[in-house]
């Protein structure tokens, strides 16, 4: 298993201009930034775009980034302007009232969102590093754990010990271990309270 | 994690909800009271909730690759970037430190005077300087370049010296005199200094340079007192140990005594003895134009009709008691008085002279035939057998020539030769046989004997002028100091003499006298010119002119 790095730790080696640590900030979130994007109503093109805009945004802005230990919400605010940005450009007649809570147009899905999501933002970073860690898990762990928690079936303990060839009753057990082995790579990747 | 009686594992199935009843109430009743297993579970509810709600969705395989390219691309530019934001800061931190403390440290070595120690430099020199090294005791041979330390001393056993001080002070050192350096310290860059010069003896003219900053010191001290200076220039003069004079040519300076603390300014003169007050002697000030005066008498005569005072080895050396005047007489003081000016002058047979100016003080009057006079004009002269000390301060109108006729007017301190402030000599009337003088010439002078100062002239019999009152002269008798031959510093030190009425008297050409044959016998104070150098200019006689 690769050694985790936490979010300052790789701001630095960026800074210093070290690829690996670019592609592991792109690959932890990635999925963070488009779906931000994509959950403010734009299509996967304009996602896209944002996705890219907002990664170059970081690029830039490494060298002077002061809140290695916030990047999570660094990333989410820049990607929630700069979907507010294209949703402007593509929605002209979109009220200046969006920003009231109460004004008719924040009954529409994505507005809502972007002005309410804020609450939203803790489990987020929390899922881009729970998907880092079960991918850095690997193996039979990463299949269980994904079947458990993450398959949109939600197989039964038989569907998996069937899948898995493993005893019914060990399922618990090696759930237990690698939610601990999880739990250590979370704490490595600096994720709080683990 | 610590084994409990309740395991991760069984917090999972609680939080999965895989618990019998009786088994999710053991754990509960458990989780109320174990912090341990609420911080477990609470972080099993974290992930899990993160795992089931993601719905996150991954973008185009393209957009990661071009957004992973772009670094390839800018990586260069940010490694740059970081080692400038990371050092830039430091160093410019750091530089910025150092030039802040190494400028406080100069601006602090600067300010004290006495951390570094200088030098001065014997510049010129004319006969036998003696110097001494701090500490060793003992006397050795100076030469030109000399460099004198701190602590060095230095003595002008017969000619003069010039020392020049590191911070651009120039002494005039004369003969017989002495001189220690006993603080020669400045700060850093020489921004500030302390000089503080001893005077045991003898003469010395201070040409200080001006101080730099009130950090800076300069002081002489002489036995009777101490110089500290202000201005520029001055001249102490130690007559003996419980006596010393002190003139300003140029500034102020600070004179302090055991019992007196003044300023002296520009041209003031003031003798300080060792326990009584500060004595005033006549200022250098220039003098009014004077009253229109005309005498058409002859001023030539063999007999001087001046008083002076008697000749130093006529001068009864037996102390006096403090604070009585006592008439400076001569053993046998025999002298014609002269009308005081305030007298109406009495004709004689010997020629009435009458000031071109009104004296003041002790200034007298003084005429005769010029017997001797230095090759370099400044030194001892002899008229009509009398010793006039001619100083640079001392303005001379004509030619000089042995068997001319000069008249002028001195100063007359106590027990020593009358120091001439101005000297007129007669030019020979055409068709005259021209008296025998020889012009100046190096080596010895031909004098007339006797030698003065060895008694009575045949002619004429000195007498002191003064009435020496009581309160005014503090006693003893002042021993003079060995002749000196104050030397033209011309090269130097700017000369500035008093600018007196510039025009002379008219008088009648002179009657040549019959001068006895010059002998060739020296004076033994006269001095020998080693290498001639530039003599002062004097002003021209502008010839026979009718008197003002």
């Amino acid at each position: 298993m690769s050694k985790e790095y936490n979010d300052a730790q790789l701001i630095a080696a960026c800074r210093k201009g070290q690829d690996w640590a670019w592609d592991m900030l792109v690959e932890r979130y990635k999925r963070l930034v488009y779906s931000i994007a994509l959950r403010a109503g734009l299509d996967e093109a304009d996602a896209a775009d944002v996705f890219q805009s907002v990664f170059t945004t970081l690029l830039e802005n490494l060298p002077t980034v002061h809140a290695p230990q916030g990047l999570a919400a660094w990333l989410i605010t820049t990607a929630r302007r700069t979907s507010w940005n294209v949703l402007r450009r593509r929605n002209r007649e979109l009220p200046e009232s969006l920003v009231e809570p109460n004004s008719a147009e924040s009954n529409r899905p994505a507005e809502e969102w972007l002005l309410h999501g804020h609450l939203d933002e803790s489990r987020w970073a929390d899922q881009a590093l729970v998907r880092e860690a079960l991918e850095r898990l690997g193996g039979r762990c990463k299949e269980l754990l994904w079947l458990l928690y993450y398959d949109p079936d939600e197989p039964s303990y038989e569907q998996i010990s069937h899948r898995l060839n493993l005893p019914l009753g060990s399922i618990g057990p090696t759930r237990a271990r690698c939610l601990q082995k999880m739990r250590k790579i979370l704490q490595a990747m600096g994720m709080d309270g683990a | 994690m610590r084994r409990h009686e309740v395991h991760f594992t069984n917090l999972i199935d609680w939080l999965d909800n895989q618990l019998s009843a009786e088994e999710r109430q053991r754990i509960e009743a458990h989780l109320a009271n174990c912090p341990t297993c609420q911080r477990d579970l609470a972080w099993l509810q974290r992930v899990v909730q993160a795992a089931r709600s993601d719905d996150t969705v991954a973008p185009p395989a393209e957009a990661v690759a071009q957004v992973k390219a772009l670094f390839r691309a800018h990586k260069m530019q940010l490694a740059q970037r970081e080692q400038r934001w990371v050092r830039m800061p430091r160093f410019a931190f750091a530089l910025a430190l150092t030039l802040v403390l190494l400028i406080s440290i100069a601006v602090y070595l600067s300010r004290v005077p006495t951390l570094f120690a200088r030098e001065a430099t014997l510049a010129m020199m004319e006969g036998t300087i003696e110097m001494q090294r701090s500490g060793t005791g003992k006397w050795q041979a100076a030469d030109m370049g000399e460099i004198l330390h701190e602590g060095d001393g230095i003595r002008v056993v017969d000619g003069t010296a010039t020392i020049a001080l590191f911070e651009g002070s120039v002494l005039g050192i004369q003969q017989g005199s002495e001189l220690v350096f006993s603080v020669m310290r400045s700060g850093l860059f020489g921004a500030t200094y302390n000089v503080v010069l001893q005077q045991p003896a003898g003469e010395v003219d201070y040409n200080v340079a001006p101080l730099r900053s009130s950090l800076c010191r300069f002081e002489a001290y002489a036995p009777t007192v101490r110089v500290a200076v202000r201005g520029t220039r001055f001249v102490i003069t130690v007559q003996d140990q419980k006596q010393t004079q002190v003139t300003v040519l140029q500034g102020r300076v600070e004179v302090t005594s055991a019992t007196t603390k003044t300023v002296l300014t520009e041209r003031e003169v003031a003798i300080v003895p060792a326990n009584a007050p500060l004595i005033y002697l006549p200022t250098l000030t220039p003098l009014p134009t004077p009253e229109p005066s005309v005498s058409k008498t002859p001023l030539l005569t063999s007999s001087p009709t001046v008083a002076v005072l008697p000749s130093p080895s006529a001068i009864d050396m037996s102390p006096a008691p403090r604070g009585e005047g006592s008439h400076r007489t001569a053993t046998p003081p025999s002298v014609t008085t002269h009308p005081m000016p305030s007298e109406t002058p009495t004709p004689s047979t010997s020629v009435t002279v009458t000031p071109t100016l009104p004296l003041r003080g002790n200034q007298v009057l003084f005429q005769g035939t010029i017997e001797s006079f230095p090759p370099r004009l400044l030194g001892l002269w002899t008229v009509d057998g009398q010793t006039i000390v001619v100083t640079p301060r001392t303005q001379i109108r004509g030619t000089p020539e042995v068997g001319r006729q000069a008249r002028g007017t001195a100063l007359a301190i106590a027990a020593q030769p009358l120091m001439a402030l101005e000297i007129e000599i007669e030019e020979p009337q055409l068709g005259e046989t021209p008296l025998p003088s020889p012009t100046p010439q190096l080596g010895p002078h031909p004098v007339r004997t006797p030698q003065p100062g060895l008694g009575p002239h045949p002619v004429r019999t000195p007498q002191p002028m003064l009435t020496i009152g009581p309160g005014q002269w503090p006693s003893p008798v002042i021993t003079l100091p060995a002749i000196r031959t104050p030397q033209p510093m011309a090269t130097l030190l700017p000369r500035r003499t008093p600018q007196w009425a510039p025009t002379p008297p008219s008088v009648p050409s002179p009657q040549p006298s019959a001068s006895p044959e010059a002998t060739t016998t020296p004076l033994a104070t006269e001095f020998t010119e080693a290498t001639p150098t530039p003599l002062p200019t004097w002003p021209t006689s502008p010839g026979p002119q009718p008197r003002r």
